[in-house]
């Protein structure tokens, strides 16, 4: 099973936002009502990309295998995070906005028709699309979404304790405050302090609109988990508006999709397959086989070394997700000599060869970082990191007058992430970078879980490899998320880094509180900007995450969260 | 014989409690905190608190040993943390799917096993021999995901004629009921898609059964050349009976004894196969189950279904050892 | 004519170690209803050489290299496989040694009764089933229909001898072929079995051929004996002449190194020093010659031929009559027959020749160590010969002590 988060960092960013509008942080309220709705906003149905396959006239028909490498987990997409049963639940079940197809950071409407948000930050109004059905055939409309975020914020304890809101948990229950529909077509969402990041939120399937009868007979609130039919196959189960509707799931075999006739976005064009079938396939090779054999048409994860295979492979075609969704970064924690020396660490930010190890160990698939999230997040800034450069870093060392330059260096073992695919392999480089340049690092390591995470977490360690896989690719969720934002109790850096620089915590605080896109670009480019001069630690690079089809599926646009639709897919045989 | 079957049964008592014991210190001796495992590094102590008490760590360990043979005892084997179903209901859907690729399997290993055994058997040091020892001593070194992947990439990717994995073509909508697949295709009238079942047979069954074949060959040619050499096959010959009968009734009726414990043990052993199988050929039976429960830190469901597993064992070998003493009379008539 | 003729039957063993010269030419002859012992130490040929007419030597090493078997005026060993199949069971029956052993473990007596009938007689079940409970109780067996249905672990070793006996004259064979068909048995259950043997087969008048070790066990129940020794016939008499007058040192040696029940002292005996030779060797001399007291030069090196004890008259190679042959260049004297030992004066058994010992002793260590064992052990000693009356008439001297290390 391939999860799309690297754990339940679920309380990080709740406790940034409360920090924000507690005391500890006071922050004024923009003085003047600026523009009521400053966020872009569309009354237009969102139309779909170009596709990056070969061109030509849609055919409508036939029946899509896809190869997962896990199964769906449960069919309701609110108590989903893995990475499969929301790439599942996202071709049936809508949210109100989503990503532009392809693309990481541009927010579109989707059952929503426009946006906007009220100057203090704190209340967002979506207008309801009029016209659309649920599969079930009953009207979406202000209510039927009322019922839904009534249903997350209310979501049964026993839900909790199973582990199965992690988006809920801390998008719905840490931020919402409640939930109005005015009228038949008008959703009032309040939050209890303002963030920027909330319609990106939105955009995540777990929030997707369900049908509020299909959740009644469903039982989806059903206080013991065991009543629930709506998340554990149905019927009812996953009835949304999307452009497919779910037919079956046997649960460990496959799970079905048939087409929906009458979808909403049918203009746009599609969904022209009649039907979709997931196949969970855990083996990667066995996965390459299956493509290349025909019994699969789409692979949604190929191995990054199996690429040139797919290459090479007439009948096949490569799928290249342009971006990814995690960052590795080489740790330095300032609380440990030499670390508290910005020249220390500007000169291993010199001295790492960062191209040499994302060519030597992302099989292909890596992405060098340009600052600390990756590419194709909204707001992320192509920053001058530093260039591999031996000699400045010999000279900034010099400069720093430090001169015990030993230091612990700490590797994980038993394991393999994205971000850091080899990390046995990626450690060697990196040590003999930096003894080149004059470093003394000890070389340690430990096994990942439960001994490397919990004592990186609690910052014992001085220098080590590390890396983030987001929860979406929100630029909060990794400058602040997963590095840099204050936490906690009492409010300041966390120990991971201990990277004290209030002024940087400042501009996420102010760009998570903007209500207006250039307040918001302005507070992350000011973070990212002073976190470059401190340069905390240093950034590697992410992979992507390489998916293969057959030549003759067309239409599909790839996009590096895997939020991809199945409605402008069609089969050219 | 009855009472055969009840020493049988009770002396597997002793051996589920002890694996009982072994498998619930399994979940207390992993590294760690099974819930933190579960939850991940940056839950909350709450969270950590509530899937505690819902795995029920929070109680004393002897609480925890007994709630847990206690719920054993009345048929709860707990349910799954990833979709809260009872475990039991699970395996009961997967189980359909292993057993078809397991008698499958068997069917392969003992089809070609004992005849590739025989034929070893009477050409007993000749170069054939040597040949089917080779060959059936390469079956039990390959691994079985190497085999498996192998097969899958000669017959499905290059020569295109048997299907990758799986275990219906998936475009076909086979109508689940039984979760035979054999079954439910014909129950839909489809003999088409019986025939396509057994065509996604093929290989994982070829790739679970190579181990158990080579074990087969090598246990009926050993057989077959003990019970050649025994007096009362020279008996039979001395009183005029044809080759066909001496081989058939005198020389294969003893020499199956053996050879089925020896396929009792290896029907156990498929289900450690079937795990490895399952996986490589995307066959949604109960081994892939675990893996899946593995992978989900899914830690009773993986602890009970071993125990399952255990119990199928138990059962396979005692309907194997009661079926030995009913070809055997010295046993049956003991 | 006879109705076995073996003639120059030759029987080698093709294996790993090399060839083994199993039968080197055995040639005899039975009448119907004669009743023939084969007598020999264990490993003597004797068992093949009964295989190798019913030519059921096992594959593939054993194989008949010489000589013809005469069934009837047949030649058994050119028959097709199937034709001697029909012969086999039907015409000349076989037990075996061990029945603990010799019958089907999961087949009741019943299946393994009725599918000898059957393979023989187009007769229906029922009819075979009938027949085999008319064996049974032939052969002793109480309540035979019952028992039809046991299985053969069911029943002692006498019963299941029994058994065996009644399997084998289920079709009223003419040569019933006996191989050690007691040994294997308590000593009381014995007698009763060769007691039952011997009466059915006369009433029958079927003709026996009677393997054994035991002289002991032919000698009530046979009219002839051969003594085998290393695959040969070294002597053949009429039962009663070959225990009065044993005249090849082997046969000497055997009967006194049985025990006897018919009378006291009997225990005291003299076995034959030295094993039985390695029959990987085609040997050149008399295959005795290493064991033999006897001995002289020429036994190294030529080895003797089957001849009359006294010359003179056509040799009777069947009958009470039989001609008594014996192979041997130098047979002991009465004298010396009675006291197990040569007692002429002077007398010293014959060193191997030098080139001999040479090749002995690239030989197999085991065989070198048994030949010097023997050459100390057979020393002539000097002493007083007192007769001790046997039922045989045979005297049998006193030994002083008690050897043990020969057969
Ligand atoms: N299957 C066999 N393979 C090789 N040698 C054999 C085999 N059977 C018998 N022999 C050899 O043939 C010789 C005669 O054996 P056998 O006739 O059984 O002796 P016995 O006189 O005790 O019946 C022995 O030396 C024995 O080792
Ligand atoms: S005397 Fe010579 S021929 Fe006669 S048995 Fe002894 S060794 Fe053989
Ligand atoms: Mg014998």
């Amino acid at each position: 099973m391939v999860r799309t988060r690297i754990g339940a960092l679920v309380a990080a960013a709740a406790i940034l936002v409360a920090a924000c509008g507690g005391a500890a942080s006071p922050t004024p309220a923009p003085a003047t009502s600026a523009a009521p709705s400053t966020a872009p906003t569309t009354s237009a149905a969102p139309s779909t990309a170009p596709t990056t396959s070969a061109a030509g006239t849609p055919k409508a028909g036939g029946t899509l295998v896809v190869a997962t490498p896990g199964d769906i987990n449960r069919t309701d997409p609110a108590l989903v995070d893995d990475a499969t049963s929301t790439y599942v639940a996202q071709q049936v079940e809508e949210t109100l906005l989503t990503l532009k197809p392809g693309t990481g950071d541009v927010v579109i409407p989707e059952l929503a028709t426009e946006w906007s948000v009220s100057p203090d930050g704190l209340n967002y109004t979506f207008k309801i699309r009029q016209g659309v059905k649920f599969h079930d055939g009953t009207d979406l409309n202000a209510a039927a979404v009322k019922v839904n975020f009534d249903r997350w914020i209310k979501i049964p304890k026993a839900y909790v304790d199973l582990g199965y809101t992690y988006y809920i948990d801390f998008v719905i229950t840490a931020q919402v405050q409640g939930v109005t529909a005015p009228d038949a077509s008008t959703v009032v969402v309040t939050l209890k302090a303002p963030n920027s990041s909330f319609p990106v939120q939105m955009t995540l399937t777990p929030f997707a609109i369900s049908s509020p009868k299909a959740l009644t007979d469903g039982n989806a609130s059903a206080p013991d988990f065991k009543d629930n039919k709506y998340a554990t196959g149905g019927p009812p189960a996953m009835v949304g508006t999307g452009p497919f509707m779910f037919k079956e799931w046997v649960p460990g075999d496959h799970v079905t999709l048939v087409k929906n006739p009458s979808y909403w976005n049918a203009a746009a064009g599609g969904p022209y397959l009649d039907q979709i079938t997931f196949k969970p396939i855990a083996d990667a090779t066995a996965t390459l086989n299956a493509l290349q054999s025909g019994g699969v048409d789409l692979a949604q994860t190929i191995s990054p070394v199996d690429v040139a295979t797919v290459q090479g492979d007439s009948k096949l075609a490569s799928i290249d997700r342009g971006s990814a969704c995690n960052l590795g970064v080489l740790g330095m924690n300032q609380t440990h000599k030499p670390f508290d020396n910005l020249k220390i660490r500007q000169a291993m930010a010199y001295a790492v060869n960062r191209k040499a190890i994302i060519d030597a160990f992302f099989g292909g698939a890596g992405i060098l970082a340009s600052s600390w999230a990756p590419p194709g997040t909204l707001f992320v800034k192509e920053l001058a990191l530093p260039e591999y450069n031996p000699d400045k870093a010999k000279q900034l060392i010099a400069d720093s007058g430090v001169t015990d330059l030993s230091f612990d260096f700490w590797y994980p073992s038993n394991v393999s992430r994205p971000y850091m695919p080899d990390p046995k392999g990626e450690f060697e480089a990196v040590l003999r970078d930096l003894e080149a340049v004059g470093f003394k690092p000890n070389p340690k390591n430990a096994p990942w879980s439960p001994d490397y995470l919990a004592a990186e977490e609690s910052g014992k360690y001085p220098a080590w490899l590390i890396g983030w896989n987001c929860d979406y690719l929100g630029i909060d969720n990794f400058l602040s998320t997963a590095f840099f934002g204050y936490r906690g109790d009492p409010y300041g850096p966390g120990p991971e880094f201990a990277y004290k620089n209030d002024a940087m915590n400042q501009a996420m605080v102010d760009a998570l509180k903007a209500t207006d896109e250039a307040g918001q670009k302005a507070g992350w480019a000011k973070a990212q900007d002073l976190i470059l001069a401190d340069m905390p630690t240093v950034p590697i690079g992410s992979s992507k995450t390489p998916a293969a089809a057959a030549a003759y599926v067309k239409g599909l646009v790839p996009s590096p969260t895997l939020l991809e639709f199945f409605q402008s897919v069609w089969l050219d045989k | 014989m009855g009472k055969y079957i009840v020493r049988r049964l009770l002396g597997a008592i002793p051996v589920l409690i002890g694996l009982s014991i072994i498998l619930f210190a399994f979940v207390h001796l992993l590294p760690g905190d099974p819930a933190t495992a579960i939850l991940g590094q940056h839950a909350t102590p709450e969270r950590v608190a509530a899937m505690r008490a819902y795995l029920g760590l929070d109680l004393p360990l002897w609480q925890q040993y007994l709630g847990y043979v206690g719920g054993l005892l009345r048929g709860d084997f707990g349910s799954s943390v990833i979709n809260n179903q009872p475990l039991l209901r699970e395996l009961l859907t997967r189980f359909p799917a292993t057993l078809e690729l397991t008698v499958a399997a068997m069917i392969y290993a003992v089809g070609v096993g004992i005849p590739l055994g025989r034929f070893a058997s009477r050409h007993a040091q000749g170069w054939s021999d040597g040949a089917v020892t080779v060959v059936s001593l390469l079956g039990i070194s390959i691994p079985v995901f190497v085999l498996g992947l192998t097969l899958q990439y000669i017959f499905a990717v290059e020569l295109g004629v048997l299907p990758a994995g799986g275990r219906i073509d998936p475009r076909a909508n086979l109508h689940i009921q039984s979760n035979f697949v054999l079954i439910d295709s014909l129950l839909m009238g489809r003999p088409d898609l019986f025939i396509d079942g057994i065509r996604h047979l093929i290989l994982p069954a070829i790739a679970l059964g190579s181990i158990p074949l080579a074990i087969i060959t090598r246990i009926t040619r050993a057989s077959v050349l003990d019970v050649s050499n025994e007096d009362h096959v020279r008996t039979a010959r001395a009183k005029g009976l044809k080759e066909k009968r001496v081989n058939s009734r005198h020389i294969m009726r003893n020499a199956w004894l053996p050879v089925v414990t020896v396929i009792g043990i290896q029907v156990g052993g498929l289900l450690g196969g079937a795990v490895i199988t399952e996986t490589v050929f995307a066959w949604n039976g109960v081994g892939r189950f675990v893996v899946e429960a593995i992978n989900n830190r899914d830690y009773l469901v993986v602890q009970n279904t071993i125990l399952i597993f255990a119990l199928v064992f138990l059962a396979v070998n005692l309907i194997v050892d009661i079926l030995y003493a009913f070809i055997n009379p010295r046993i049956r008539y003991a | 004519m006879a109705l076995l003729s073996v003639q120059d039957l030759v029987v080698r063993f093709r294996t790993h170690e090399g060839t083994i010269h199993a039968v080197n030419g055995v040639t005899f002859e039975l009448e119907e209803g004669e009743r023939l012992g084969l007598v020999g130490e264990s490993g003597c040929g004797k068992s093949v050489t009964n295989l190798a007419i019913i030519r059921l030597l096992p594959k593939p090493a054993g194989r008949i290299e010489g000589g013809r078997v005469l069934f009837e005026g047949q030649d058994l060993l050119v028959l097709r496989e199937d034709e001697v199949r029909d012969i086999r069971g039907s015409d000349i029956a076989m037990i075996f040694q061990d029945p603990m052993t010799s019958l089907n473990p999961v087949l009741t007596i019943q299946e393994q009764m009725v599918e000898t009938i059957q393979a023989h007689r187009k007769v229906s079940k029922e009819d075979a089933r009938a027949r085999a409970i008319e064996l049974l109780a032939m052969v002793g067996i109480p309540n035979p229909a019952a028992r039809l249905k046991s299985f053969p672990h069911q029943f002692s070793g006498g019963m299941r001898q029994r058994v065996m006996i009644a399997m084998a004259l289920a079709l009223a064979p003419k040569l019933l072929i006996a191989d050690e068909p007691t040994t294997a048995l308590d000593v009381t259950i014995q007698a009763q079995v060769l007691e039952l043997l011997a009466q059915l087969t006369t009433k029958s008048s079927t003709a026996l051929i009677l393997i054994t070790h035991d002289l002991g066990v032919v000698a009530g129940m046979t009219q002839r004996i051969n003594v085998m020794y290393a695959g040969f016939i070294v002597e053949t008499a009429p039962t009663a002449e070959l225990f009065a007058r044993p005249s090849h040192p082997y046969s000497v040696g055997l009967l006194h190194s049985i025990p006897r029940l018919d009378e006291e002292g009997g225990e005291e005996l003299i076995p034959i020093e030295g094993r039985p030779p390695d029959m990987r060797r085609a040997p050149t001399g008399c295959p005795f010659a290493p064991r033999c007291a006897w001995r002289v030069e020429a036994c190294w090196t030529n080895n003797p031929e089957l001849r009359p004890l006294t010359e003179g008259g056509p040799v009777v190679m069947t009958g009470p009559k039989a001609t008594h042959r014996i192979a041997c260049h130098n047979p002991p004297t009465p004298n010396e027959v009675r006291g197990g030992r040569p007692l002429r004066a002077g007398f010293t058994a014959a060193p191997p020749p030098a080139e001999m010992l040479d090749e002995l002793s690239l030989a197999p260590a085991e065989v070198t160590a048994d030949l010097k064992g023997l050459m100390a052990g057979i020393q002539v000693e000097e002493g007083p010969l007192s007769v001790y009356p046997s039922a045989g008439g045979l005297p049998i001297p006193p030994e002083p002590e008690r050897r043990n290390d020969g057969l």
